[in-house]
């Protein structure tokens, strides 16, 4: 594991297989569910009033998880990505306080009086969350070209203070709305992927295709940024860019997913490092490895929320951690604990 | 990494003697006994605080409203509830305004730990009710006249309550049962997260006394998230959602229907029958519950004749 860079014939064995892992999770998946549907009947029509198992199969389980996909692969290359820029391990995709300010704009929206609507696919609630959430991009962005020089830990700084005023806000709404918003709101915090149709699913792609390409884009640079930013810089990486290129496609692209699915944790902070511990440190790697895998990690946890209680439901920001955290316990102990 | 002895001596062990000797010190500053006298529960309060607003209705019910030194926020049935001096909701309980109205017994509904462990700490009489069934308001009714000394009139209200619901099964006895999801509670914005009544909710007991069929009765939490795989394949003829003491105008009103149409396939939104219903006390085990079965049982079956 010592190795940085990959022959390209391992590079292509190694991606290979997370990429036919991805693939199998988004094809097998929507074949289980917490009702069963028969494959004949489903392919015998599409969503047809009379065809409850195609209605279930293409505008239920299909929209879901694809969007369990997306969102866990954003999530997981946002953290992998910051976690690199930052040279912090514990960096994870909301910790520049994307998260905190889409929570509060969504907990405006809920209990606000009048702020709540809905236009076909778009609702306010997750107008205002992304609202928040690319605010704070924004602010970031905006920090750093001002001050070129300004060092990583501030900015980390910057991101975990952010998050605290916004939960101090939302602590303050909280306390002044009536238990039934409460209780949306709660639910909210946890996370979900229960989406209907593939009409919610259009806004958000469009804001996270654009941030996750953005970001697989900065793979090279971010192998030279790994060994250090002077040298990066010998190398001719302009450090600044790539960084502003990483808050920004990080921002849009967990700013997409948090409006839909809220904030759901842990993908982005573990998952990345999964992947280093299985095939070393080669960003060209790395980045798109940690997208399938991601992706395929957040699908099996949405699997499992949406089978094991069934017919009711758990909230999928619950599962991962549960799920996860364990595995990644294993792996974090299973040679010692003395990489890195 | 073996763990450095040094490091044992003189970081660890301090910082826990540290911590230790502080636990000690502060737990000895807490005040373990009460200044206040230990007291049992006089024979007849007459300053009661409660935080039930269903049993501050059935006080109010058994014309013993004068004995309610408090009441929390949510109480707000009958108009002379809001007269009393408030203590505060479930989350921000007014402690020092308990403390203030000094009174003799405390009525929580079910679990409530931070005023249980107040009372406790002050020796205020605690009674819990657990009014959130048939049988449990039968209890709390029982309970409040025993305390307030009106057995009778607690006997008599339930037996008029008895009747009320009596009055409603036998109006719907007969009739086919209507398949009805209950939806208690979502995501303010659309479909998502939607929670039921499992089978041991009072709103699901009610729904069969009126003549419905909760499609969710099989589960047993009381208010569990329902998957929309099952409600499809569940597939209810009726949609109640449940928005008690909310104001909604037309328009909002029209809007909560029409999130429903993304579940399209429901025959229930087929045939235009997703209902809301916002009359306050549908969802409050109270002394009100003959009004609430008469709801739901003129909202399922419009042509039966109530008395």
């Amino acid at each position: 594991m010592s190795r940085a860079m990959l022959s390209p014939r391992a590079y292509l064995a190694h991606l290979s297989i997370y990429a036919a892992a991805a693939a199998a999770a988004v094809l097998l998946a929507p074949l289980f569910g917490s009702e069963t549907v028969s494959l004949p009947r489903v392919l015998s029509g599409f969503s047809a009033l009379d065809n409850m198992d195609a209605e279930i199969f293409f505008r239920f389980r299909l929209p879901r998880v694809i969007l369990a996909f997306v969102a866990g692969g954003a999530l997981s290359l946002s953290g992998a990505s910051l976690q690199v820029v930052l040279k912090n391990p514990l960096a994870e995709p909301f910790v520049l306080g994307i998260a905190g300010a889409g929570a509060l704009g969504a907990a405006c929206a809920m209990s606000i009086p009048g702020l709540l609507w809905r236009m076909g696919p778009f609702t306010t609630v997750g107008f205002f969350s992304l609202a928040g959430s690319l605010a704070v991009t924004g602010l970031i962005l905006r920090l750093l070209s001002r001050r070129a020089a300004l060092s990583m830990s501030t900015v980390l700084l910057a991101g975990v203070t952010i998050n605290f005023l916004c939960g101090a806000a939302i602590l303050l709404v909280r306390y002044l709305v009536s238990p039934q918003v409460l209780v949306a709101m709660d639910r909210w915090m946890m996370g979900g992927l229960d989406v209907v149709g593939f009409g919610d699913l259009l806004p958000v792609l469009l804001l996270l295709l654009p941030g996750v390409a953005l970001l697989l884009l900065q793979s090279r640079s971010l192998n030279q940024l790994a060994f250090g930013e002077a040298l990066a810089f010998g190398h001719g990486v302009d450090v600044v860019s790539v960084r502003r290129m990483v808050f920004l496609g990080t921002g849009l692209a967990a700013a997409a997913v948090v409006s839909v699915a809220g904030p759901i944790g842990f993908v982005g902070l573990i998952v990345p490092h999964v992947v280093r511990r299985l095939s070393g440190v080669d960003q060209r790697l790395v980045l798109p490895a940690s997208f399938f895998a991601g992706g395929a990690f957040l699908i099996f946890c949405d699997l499992i929320a949406r089978t094991v209680v069934a017919p009711t439901e758990m909230p999928v920001g619950i599962v991962t951690a549960v799920a996860g955290g364990p595995v990644f316990l294993r792996i974090l102990f299973k040679n010692g604990g003395t990489h890195d | 990494m073996r763990p450095d002895i040094k490091y044992i001596f003189f970081k660890a062990l301090p910082l826990a003697a540290f911590f230790l000797s502080a636990f000690l010190l502060l737990s000895a500053a807490r005040p373990v006994r009460s200044p206040r006298p230990a007291s049992a529960a006089p024979a007849l309060p007459r300053r009661i605080v409660c935080f039930s607003p269903a049993a501050a209705e059935v006080f109010f019910a058994l014309s013993a409203g004068e004995r309610l030194a408090g009441v929390s926020d949510y109480c707000v049935y009958p108009e002379a509830v809001k007269k009393i001096p408030r203590v505060g909701g479930f989350y921000n309980p007014n402690f020092e305004r308990l403390l203030a109205l000094s009174p003799d017994l405390v009525i929580v509904q079910g679990q409530h730990e931070k005023v249980a462990d107040f009372c406790r700490s002050r020796k205020i009489p605690l009674i819990h009710v657990q009014m959130d069934s048939l049988a449990g308001i039968r209890d709390g009714i029982f309970e409040i006249g025993r305390i307030t000394g009106k057995a009778a009139a607690a006997k008599a209200l339930w037996d008029g309550i008895q009747r009320d619901l009596d009055a409603v099964r036998a109006a719907v006895a007969g009739l086919p049962r209507t398949r009805v999801f209950l939806c208690v509670g979502r995501s303010p914005d659309g479909l998502n997260s939607i929670n039921t009544a499992g089978g041991k909710s009072f709103v699901s007991e009610l729904l069969t006394l009126a003549g419905g069929e909760n499609i969710f009765a099989d589960l047993t939490l009381p208010y569990p998230e329902a998957g929309k795989e099952s409600l499809l394949t569940r597939a209810p003829e009726v949609i109640l959602e449940l928005r008690p003491g909310e104001n909604l105008s037309a328009s909002r009103r029209a809007r909560i229907i029409a999130d429903w149409d993304e579940m399209g396939a429901l025959p229930a939104v087929r045939n235009h029958r997703v209902l809301i219903l916002t009359d306050e006390f549908l969802m409050l085990p109270g002394p009100r519950v003959g009004q609430a079965a008469r709801v739901l049982a003129r909202t399922l079956h419009p042509e039966v004749k109530l008395p």
